[in-house]
């Protein structure tokens, strides 16, 4: 009777083991599905409040050498965005794109609370290597640094005191990972890709994270209710992005317009700033990095888009192609 | 893309958890370990942005001593995901974040029946990533549990009590911009860590 009651224990215990085994299953199967799935987006409308000022700068009034497709980079872009329902589309190219006409620009994009702005530029940066401060040039600056070199804090400034709920910032320029940190995060890709091993994470990186957990903390404790851009680089804050004459145009911006067709990673008939820096950093390694750019200066012309913190994601294109 | 794969602070994951274990055979009170996990329904919101819906799951173990009445320590390490939230009428979304949490919590343990209903509150501290970007964050949120268990045993853990358990987690999380409410319904399994009950 003894081992009878030992066997209809151990077997009872043997179930009842064996059901919390399968509930934990289902119940974690069902969050790694529900974690896994995009949210339905059916039932949203194109907003009649999306505001863009495309600025591109290819030949400067002083500073030299002079771009070549900054002035396409931009037409391309407004055509684009205005055929993927933004509401009003501004291009500054060259002369029109001074310091002054930048910054009146920005604070009249927009006097809806409601609205979403993006400022997208293309033409030269810069970095101060002393201080690691990045520039945007507009038209009428000097060599070298002047009060008209534009700094991350300048555009973050003008972009914060516009009204509207929603900003994004997109940079076809060297050295324009630096308009992407901050925000309570940190960035663990290399600022320079030229010295990166794409196989490896970086030991420094990681610990620099880490070591700004406490400030992490601190930023993401106080910064409720900031107005959050959300920031696209075509490079990092150490590195040059490059022009392609065969596609005559800046090599980020080009896979940045492609990605309206097929950026779309999720399949949810959109392409937010999120799958449009995943799609152009996946093509730029593939086609530049690892196929253009080796054959000449191997490792030395790499690039890579950066993206930045923050919580939110926003939609750049609405009308994906097929 | 293969580098966003990497999970950077898994080092720092082990590092903690041995740290824990190799602190508590000295532990005199009664000690209780467990392992659970589960899923979540994970709203976000901002100071202009409604509440946006996501989904997610968590995994864990925690650590804790165990008196009549009282919880008076107990210690958790999640890893967790959550997705991408709904869509905001304005085209805005939160993006989808993943990482590891460790938590500090005290609270009251209820007898009821021949099983106990647990009340605990903390406070936890996690570092995130936001999935598929190179972007890491570290944030503070505040925890409760309500937790039941029932005692089972298993013959290989030799005569230590064993129980299995459904918990309700609640986290609220300050994560800059936004705030993440975390609710779900997780089930684990849990051991007496030295022998003998705690009444």
């Amino acid at each position: 009777m003894k081992g009878e009651a030992n066997i209809r224990q151990t077997s009872y215990i043997a179930y009842r083991d064996a059901g919390a085994s399968i509930a934990l299953i289902l119940v974690l199967s069902l969050g790694t599905i529900l974690a896994g799935c995009s949210i339905p987006s059916s039932g949203l409308t194109t907003p009649t409040n999306r505001y863009a000022l495309l600025i591109g700068v290819q030949d400067y009034q002083t500073v030299t050498p002079d771009l070549k497709y900054p002035d396409d980079d931009a037409t391309g872009m407004k055509a684009m965005l205005e055929a993927q329902g933004w509401t009003s589309v501004t291009t500054l190219i060259n002369s029109e794109a001074t310091y002054a006409s930048i910054k009146t620009h920005i604070e009249a994009l927009s006097t809806d609370p409601s609205a979403t702005i993006l400022v997208y530029y293309s033409g030269h940066g810069s970095i101060d290597e002393a201080t690691g401060t990045a520039y945007i040039l507009p038209y009428d600056v000097t060599w070298p640094v002047d009060a008209k070199w534009i700094t991350p804090a300048t555009l973050t400034n003008w972009l914060a005191a516009v009204p509207a709920k929603h900003r994004m910032l997109i940079l076809d320029s060297c050295y324009s990972g630096g308009f992407t940190l901050g925000d309570g995060s940190v960035d663990t890709a290399q600022a320079d890709y030229s010295q990166y091993n794409y196989q490896t994470w970086d030991k420094t990186l990681l610990l620099g994270a880490l070591s700004k957990f406490g400030a992490m903390v601190a930023d993401n404790l106080s910064t409720y209710g900031d107005h959050e851009v959300l920031a696209l680089s075509a490079s990092g804050s150490e590195e040059v992005s490059w022009e392609d004459g065969a596609v005559q145009q800046g090599v980020f911006t080009n896979y940045l317009l492609e990605a309206a067709e097929s950026g779309d990673v999720d399949g949810d008939g959109y392409v937010t700033v999120n799958e449009a820096y995943a799609y152009t950093k996946q093509q730029i390694r593939k086609n530049w990095n690892i196929d253009y750019a080796y054959s000449f200066y191997p490792d030395e012309w790499d690039f890579l888009p950066h993206i930045s913190g923050g919580t939110g994601d926003l939609v750049l294109y609405d009308n994906p192609g097929p | 893309m293969a580098n966003n794969r990497r999970h950077i602070f898994v080092p720092v994951f082990f590092f903690i958890t041995a740290a824990f274990m190799a602190a508590l055979p000295v532990a005199a009170s009664p000690w209780r370990a467990d392992l659970s996990g589960g899923a979540l329904y994970a709203p976000s919101y901002g100071s202009d942005v409604a509440l946006l819906p996501a989904y997610g799951f968590g995994i864990g173990g925690g650590v804790e001593l165990v008196t009549n009445y009282w919880i008076p320590i107990r210690g958790e390490l999640d890893v967790y995901s959550i997705g991408a939230s709904a869509w905001d009428p304005t085209l805005f979304r939160y993006r989808a974040f993943w990482g590891y949490r460790l938590a500090a919590m005290t609270g009251l343990r209820v007898p009821v029946g021949s099983g106990e209903l647990d009340f605990l509150a903390g406070g936890a501290l996690s570092a995130s990533r936001f999935t598929g970007l190179s972007v890491v964050t570290a944030y503070a949120s505040l925890v409760g549990e309500v937790r039941f268990l029932y005692p089972v045993s298993f013959s290989f853990l030799k005569g230590r009590e064993a129980n299995i358990f459904a918990t309700v987690p609640i986290e609220y999380m300050f994560r800059g911009n936004a705030r993440t409410i975390a609710a779900g319904l997780e089930i684990g399994l849990g051991f007496q860590l030295s022998k003998g009950a705690a009444k």
